[in-house]
């Protein structure tokens, strides 16, 4: 007996005559890390978008812990419980480290303004010590840190992170898969879009992979690297064969 | 003496207006049509009390209130553009308001004087204050009364939940959106508020001139009120308080200058621009000034 906590039903997202994405279908259950893989402009980023309320979609549906988020605008499906980070990072460059996670906080509804939680959500994403600098003085994975903890303060039961090793070295991945499955174990529900393949076939339980916006292929890591139509849109037809 | 309590009133009037582009800039906008608020509210403040008999003090809340639901009105519309095409669009509102009062007329002979608005001749007579018996003094004080709350209602909400939201849409609106934030919200209630206070702005200085008309409120109102905020600094509320104070001095002081005036102003606003691009009073000072009266926590 699985728990689907998002359910993607033949989402459609058209801009003019590109099906940016076309009829994908997937379900992410409660409590896993799904990863969505997939060749740069496979619509990836776009069907965050869509599940984010960013835009619109042209067709197809969300359900969200079993209810329709689909239209809805962004602010609202975020109170129902679904936290996002970007693929360029989207912090507020104007605020110290602590106020960008502290104005998350306090954009809640009713939200909690306990300081004590920011400063715990910056020590569990390792950025205690920087919590008063300007996030223009953090490097590239602390910034992505920031996001996290920032998306985090809302409470999510389900994190969208979108590419979040992009432009990582070795032992900050490390870390990041690292936090990928404390989260979990905090009992949060992970959907990342990812290009570093260690990290993908690392942390995720499931995987599947986009290509021209149409889903290819679904499954756990093992059978997805097996997957000859997966090998032919990331590495051409040669080496499918081969 | 009564030369300065002038300079110290207009001042005063001023820094209301630079609050309430500040206010929606704060929003991430640019408003160039405030003071077609600011007119909305002198005319209305007008003839409350020149030709409704309403008291000052009613007369003036009537003109932020009304202005304010202007301001509501306007800002849905104002949401679909943003940058050089909301400084536009705004604007086109200021002109709109501007171009009404230039046809309004509604003129009532009051012993041997036409009051009211009239057309291009402009709204004569609203002596209010003066007839009572109040002196310029007095009526400073009731102007810096007014700024006074309207500084600690500023004060108040960067301080509180809805100002952080502003900063954090101001920043990033998807990211915003992306904390919960209702941007939309937002973004309206700025431009309602800053409406109102604009109005207020209004009403105090058709009090404070006995007249207005529609060339006082054209163009370059709309200049001075965003440079307020933009050399005063977008960092905090003190920001356009201090533009306001700096720049009405300085139009007042360097008058010996003749034409050269222009330039300076002129100079100082595009020095600003290079050197310190979020005004004098930015985020980075607002951090540093916070920083001294925090006691410093022993961190490890």
């Amino acid at each position: 007996m699985s728990d689907t906590i998002l359910s993607v039903q033949r989402l459609s997202r058209h801009f003019g005559g590109l099906r940016a994405v076309n009829e994908v279908s997937l379900e992410v259950e409660r409590g896993s890390i799904f990863a969505l893989i997939g060749p740069n402009g496979s619509g990836k980023t776009t069907l965050f978008n869509v599940v984010t309320g960013t835009m619109p979609p042209t067709s197809g549906a969300v359900l969200f812990q079993g209810r329709s988020i689909t239209g809805m605008r962004t602010h609202e499906i975020v109170r129902r419980g679904i936290g996002r980070t970007f693929q360029n990072i989207r912090l507020f460059t104007r605020m110290s480290v602590f106020h960008n996670v502290w104005v998350a906080m306090r954009a809640r509804d009713g939200g909690g303004s306990e300081r004590a939680r920011v400063d715990e959500l910056l020590e569990l994403t390792g950025l205690g010590a920087r919590r008063d600098e300007l996030v223009e003085n953090l490097n590239f994975g602390e910034q992505r840190r920031l996001e996290m903890a920032r998306a985090l303060a809302a409470d999510p039961v389900l994190l969208l992170l979108d590419e979040p090793a992009a432009g990582m070295g070795a032992a900050e991945l490390a870390r990041l898969m690292d936090d990928i499955r404390r989260l979990r174990e905090l009992g949060k529900t992970i959907f990342l879009i990812e290009h570093t393949m260690d990290l993908v076939m690392g942390v995720a339980d499931r995987i599947a992979v986009l290509n021209f916006g149409e889903k290819i292929a679904e499954g756990p890591p093992a059978e997805i690297q097996a997957n000859p139509r997966v090998i032919e849109a990331y590495l051409g037809r040669e080496h499918a064969r081969a | 003496m009564d030369y300065y309590i002038a300079i110290a009133s207009i001042i005063g009037i001023h820094t209301l207006l630079g609050l309430s582009v500040y206010l929606v800039a704060i929003s991430g906008q640019m408003s160039f049509g405030q003071q077609g608020f600011f007119a909305i509210g002198a005319y209305l403040a007008g003839m409350s009390t020149a030709l409704w008999g309403i008291g000052l003090l009613p007369a003036l809340a009537l003109s932020a209130v009304v202005a304010g639901l202007i301001g509501f009105v306007v800002g849905f519309p104002a949401l679909r553009v943003r940058g050089l095409y909301l400084a536009i669009a705004t604007f086109g509102f200021g002109e709109i308001v501007r171009l009404a009062f230039l046809n309004v007329r509604y003129t009532r002979t009051i012993g041997d004087r036409v009051v009211g608005p009239n057309g291009a001749e402009g709204f004569r007579h609203v002596r209010y204050v003066f007839d009572r018996g109040f002196t310029g003094a007095h009526y400073l004080g009731i102007i810096l009364a007014a700024l006074a709350v309207v500084v600690v209602l500023y004060y108040l909400l960067e301080r509180s939940k809805l100002g952080a939201k502003l900063r954090a849409v101001e920043e990033d609106e998807t990211a915003a959106a992306m904390i919960g934030i209702n941007v939309t919200q937002v973004k309206v209630l700025a431009f309602s508020a800053a409406g109102a206070v604009a109005g207020l702005g209004g009403g105090l200085f058709v009090h404070y001139s006995t007249y207005i008309d529609h060339d006082m409120v054209a163009l370059p109102l709309a200049i001075a009120a965003v440079t307020y905020p933009l050399l005063g600094g977008l960092g905090s509320f003190v920001g356009p308080v201090l533009g306001a104070v700096v720049l009405v001095s300085l139009t007042e002081g360097l008058r010996v200058l003749h034409e050269l005036r222009e330039f300076v102003y002129g100079g100082l606003i595009i020095l600003t621009m290079i050197f310190r691009p979020r005004g004098i009073v930015d985020e980075a000072l607002v951090l540093r000034v916070k920083a001294w009266f925090q006691p410093r926590a022993a961190r490890p």
